[in-house]
């Protein structure tokens, strides 16, 4: 194994109606390649930031992040924006997907920014979609679709570059139950090929999904959770959580 | 009522930058036709006010006789019911007047020594005549400012006897015979009526008029049929005060009718941007739409809602508009108020005041009726639960071929947005698409412009000087000798104007008849050929139209000389003494068949390549001691024409500027709506460049296919209005059509620079998101 993600003392500070607000602080994480992180911790705990600022798109106050050891929380906009397209992929809670373009355009728009051959673009999306299990979906708009074929589409527009990581933020959050499950188990169906994902959530079925869970309490790491032989039991996950009072 | 004000009033300063983009257009759409519109109801103004001041006469009824003839039927006008007042019998001479080393051809109007109570001149400057004023002459005022002349100058009149110097005594400006350009209509002088007959011309001197003045201005036509009971034969012709006042009107008649027109471009591009921001503003709205539904607002509320937010925009773009139109009138009216030396006040009128405000107000409404009707239409529930719908996905031809050209993906989904919201952008480009036609229109009059002034045959001149014969002291003979003497000669013809009546009716026109080397000269005849043998005869158009003939169809006239049966074998673009194309042109051979004695007084001459025409002229002059007085032809076309170029440059900028607006105001409410995938584009990589660059190619697209459609539209409304203008004027002819090639070539990039400009704003804006802030308030 070798380290994907690396932060340094990260922090994060803005204003909110003229007071302070750490989101962060001197957050160190280390996320190693393959690996499945969740993120946990309450509302305003600032995991949602910590993901902004792994992807670069919100830049820290202070510290260091480093992307396959390159540092990047020192870089401009535009080289961020090159960075993301090639290396990170984004999945939202709201799915994020472009209205006006059918499913087949929103998942191939990452790949068509890097420059790849659009036949080989087109094969890519197609088997993504068939393992997502809405093949019959490309040429849909996104309005079309329901939450959880949303939510696959988005899944599939963030791995169709095959990124380093994917970084999901709350993608149970706007779905039903069934749906959630089912985008889960896809998202372990992709670590179990290799993908590196942090996950933020705040629900604990979901985070023990995965082999590491980070809690999070006012811009802190509080404490850490290798699943190991225990995945999949979120009564344990709760029952940590509990213990930190989160 | 008071809740929709609220509403209304919080919608409008929610999206203020719309509203202050639609006041700003619908301003100058409103300040465009008021000026216009005050132009046209002031452009009278002035010379009423000269008329009233000259107590003028609304007849002339020319008198053609004996002395004895001419003063009996001028008692007998005079007695007629419906005449007030009447002048003393007026002659006229046409001559030339040698004022600061140049001369000029002009009218010369005897009057009488003491100030007359109709008809007077209305003194600018000097004085009028006093008794002992035996040499002194009053100039018209136009003519002496623009051949710098001054009160107490010399001036010479040329006579048989010579020239005779006459001193000025004043300035005036007069109501008979309209004012004076250097380039068309001639002044109107005076000189005591003593001194006339010594430098009348023998042509003139059985000529007399009177003017009347008549208790009903507008019964001009009935006192004419009373006059030619009353004093028979011995009336010749007439002239109506109303023409004479139109004809002054004409100064800013021209530039009028472009504000009119494109004042009404502006304010359909109002109408267009007032429909897009509605549609966007539902959009937007769409929840507090429901929400206003859910608390008990109903359709109709809703409907009246967003009519009456732009009825109000309507209503204080009108008022302010007005108040700029009229305050920018004086302009537009400052040639005739400064030919007739009168304030150029515009004149407040109420229909004026009601149309402009009206016309704002209406189209408002009428503009923003239908995407009113949409809002009211949208479902309570929906609307709260899920908000607007998103926008179909259009297979995007214009997209899929950039795709296929494998051109950017940056470039392909700016394509893609461009018709994400198809009525928007329909409108949008129909806005950009005004503005391609009035900046192709613009060149298209300037590049017309520049060829009439490069090649003066385009107006139908075709000859490079011309020289007046005084027929008593130079013979034709002589005439013709001194011109060929010179070595610059090429080729000359020679012509004489005669005003003939078209048979079985009272209506008169200019004839003129030719000899020479007609050949020589390259007469612009549109259809048909030349007249090549006595009896026929080469038409004006307006002449045709007249008469109700074409060619083939013979033509018959009333001549002094005796009645003429022509056979019309050509349509000529010449114009007559009066500017206007209802002439014809026949052989002198044909009047000489009458019996007429008839000789040439004007010589039209063509020189040889190089040859100075000033120079020649000159020197003929000199060999024949001043006697044949030469004018080198002036190319210029009239002020009045020339002043279009800037009137409708300045026009096609403000519709560029509208349509820029246009732009700005469509990209800017695609980018609110789009906020949230323009995040989403630089979640997935796209730098802020490229997310910029896909707003400006969106715009840039809708230029494009505006332009594709705008020039060939404002090519062919170019060419209808140049017909249409052409025939307004009385040119016999279609103005030739030039097409400015390289300016056509150049629209597109001025029109995408403005799509661009429009755009650049809202795609800064668009490029900086924040991706997190939105995320974080999701």
């Amino acid at each position: 194994m070798n380290t994907i993600i690396e932060t340094k003392s990260l922090t994060k500070t803005y204003q909110s109606n003229g007071a302070v607000v750490h989101a962060l602080r001197d957050v160190d994480l280390k996320v190693e390649r393959g690996e499945f992180v969740a993120v946990m911790g309450p509302s305003g705990s600032g995991k949602s930031t910590l993901l902004h600022l792994l992807g670069g798109l919100d830049s820290p106050t202070s510290g260091k992040i480093y992307l396959n050891g390159t540092r990047v929380d020192n870089q401009s906009e535009t080289q961020l924006a090159v960075m993301r397209r090639k290396s990170v992929g984004f999945v939202f809670q709201f799915f994020n997907l472009i209205g006006n373009l059918t499913v087949a355009d929103n998942i191939e728009l990452p790949g068509l920014l890097i420059g790849r051959p659009r036949r080989e673009l087109k094969r890519n999306r197609e088997e993504l979609l068939a393992q997502l299990g809405i093949a019959d979906r490309a040429n849909f708009a996104p309005a079309r679709l329901s939450g959880g074929e949303q939510q696959r589409v988005a899944l599939a527009r963030a791995l169709i570059n095959e990124p380093s990581v994917l970084l999901v933020d709350e993608p149970t959050g706007n779905l039903d139950s069934k749906s959630g499950a089912e985008v889960v188990a896809l998202l372990c169906e992709f670590h179990a090929r290799g993908q590196t994902i942090v996950l933020v959530t705040h629900d604990a079925k979901v985070a023990s999904a995965a082999e590491r869970i980070v809690f999070f309490h006012d811009g802190t790491v509080i404490a850490g959770m290798h699943m190991g032989s225990k995945r999949s039991q979120p009564d344990i996950v709760l029952q940590k959580l509990v213990e930190l009072g989160g | 009522m008071l809740a929709i004000w609220r509403q209304a009033k919080a919608d409008l300063l929610t999206r203020c930058v719309q509203s202050v983009l639609i006041l700003l257009t619908v301003i100058g759409a409103a300040t465009l036709i008021t000026i216009g519109l005050t132009t046209t109801s002031s452009a009278r103004r002035p010379f009423e006010r000269v008329f009233e001041a000259a107590n003028g006469a609304h007849i002339w009824i020319t008198l053609r006789g004996s002395e004895e003839d001419i003063r009996d039927a001028a008692a007998k006008l005079a007695a007629l019911p419906g005449v007030e007042a009447s002048t003393d019998i007026r002659r006229i001479t046409i001559g030339e007047l040698f004022m600061s080393g140049e001369h000029e051809t002009l009218y010369l109007e005897g009057i009488s020594l003491e100030l007359p109570q109709v008809a007077r001149p209305v003194m600018t400057a000097g004085r009028y005549f006093t008794t002992g004023d035996t040499n002194a002459i009053i100039l018209d005022k136009n003519m002496a400012r623009e051949r710098n002349v001054s009160v107490g100058d010399t001036v010479e009149f040329v006579t048989p006897q010579g020239r005779k110097p006459l001193c000025v005594v004043g300035l005036a400006i007069n109501v008979e015979k309209g004012v004076y350009s250097p380039s068309g209509g001639r002044s109107l002088n005076f000189v005591p009526e003593s001194l006339l007959p010594t430098l009348m011309q023998k042509l003139t001197q059985d000529y007399g008029q009177v003017g009347l003045r008549l208790y009903d201005e507008d019964s001009v036509r009935t006192i004419w049929q009373a006059a030619q009971v009353a004093a028979g034969n011995v009336t010749y012709d007439y002239k109506d005060w109303r023409d004479v006042r139109d004809s002054t009107g004409n100064l800013a008649r021209i530039n009028t009718v472009f504000l009119l027109v494109f004042g009404l471009f502006a304010m359909l591009s109002a109408g267009f941007i007032i429909a897009a921001t509605i549609g966007g503003t539902v959009l937007a709205q769409y929840r507090a739409i429901g929400l206003l539904k859910a608390i008990g607002f109903t359709g109709r509320q809703i409907t009246l809602l967003f009519v009456a937010e732009n009825m109000l925009l309507g209503l204080l773009g009108g008022v302010i508009g007005l108040i700029g139109g009229l305050a920018a009138s004086p302009l537009a009216l400052q040639p005739i108020a400064e030919a007739l030396n009168a304030p150029p006040v515009p004149v407040i009128d109420p229909v004026v005041v009601g149309l402009v405000l009206c016309g704002t107000v209406g189209l408002t409404a009428i503009f923003s009726l239908w995407p009113a009707r949409q809002a009211s239409r949208v479902p309570p529930v929906q609307a709260i639960r899920f908000g607007p719908e998103m926008p179909q996905v259009w297979p995007s031809q214009l997209a899929q071929l950039a795709a296929r050209l494998k051109l950017s993906a940056v470039l392909v989904l700016g394509l893609k947005d461009t018709y994400a919201r198809p009525g928007r952008a329909v409108l949008t480009t129909l806005s950009v698409g005004l503005g391609v036609l009035a900046v192709v229109f613009a060149l298209g009059l300037t590049v017309t412009l520049d060829r009439f002034i490069a090649d003066p045959s385009l107006f139908g001149v075709v000859y490079d000087a011309s020289f007046r014969r005084n027929h008593d002291y130079v013979s034709d003979a002589e005439a013709r000798s001194a011109m060929a003497a010179r070595p610059e000669f090429r080729a000359f013809y020679g012509d004489v104007w005669n005003t003939v009546r078209l048979s079985g009716t009272e209506t008169t026109f200019f004839a003129g008849f030719l000899e020479g080397d007609l050949e020589a000269f390259d007469f612009d005849i549109t259809a048909g050929r030349m007249f090549q043998s006595p009896n026929e005869a080469v038409a004006g158009e307006g002449l045709l139209r007249m008469a109700g003939k074409s060619v083939g169809d013979e033509l018959s006239v009333g001549t002094a000389s005796g009645p003429l049966v022509l056979k019309i074998v050509g349509v000529t673009s010449l114009t007559g003494l009066d500017n206007s194309s209802r002439i014809f042109l026949a052989s002198m051979d044909t009047l000489r068949q009458l019996g007429s004695d008839a000789e040439p007084l004007i010589y039209r001459v063509n020189l040889r390549e190089d040859s100075d025409a000033k120079t020649f002229v000159m020197a003929v002059e000199k060999d024949t001691d001043g006697l044949l007085l030469g004018e080198v032809v002036d190319h210029t076309p009239p002020r009045e024409i020339l002043l279009l170029r800037p009137v409708v440059a300045g026009l096609a900028l403000a519709l560029s500027l509208i349509a820029l607006m246009s732009v700005l105001n469509s990209v800017l409410m695609g980018v609110r709506e789009r906020v949230r995938d323009l995040a989403t584009f630089k979640a997935v990589g796209l730098t802020p460049g490229q997310v910029m660059s896909t707003v400006l190619v969106g715009a840039v697209a809708l230029a494009l296919v505006a332009i594709v459609v705008g020039l060939p539209v404002g090519v062919v409304f170019t060419y209808g209005a140049f017909v249409g203008l052409a025939r307004w004027q009385g040119f016999t002819r279609a103005m030739p059509f030039v097409v400015n090639w390289l300016g056509l070539a150049l629209v597109p990039f001025g029109m995408l620079l403005v799509a661009a400009l429009g755009a650049a704003l809202p795609a800064r804006w668009a490029a900086r998101i924040k991706v997190v802030d939105l995320l974080r308030y999701e």
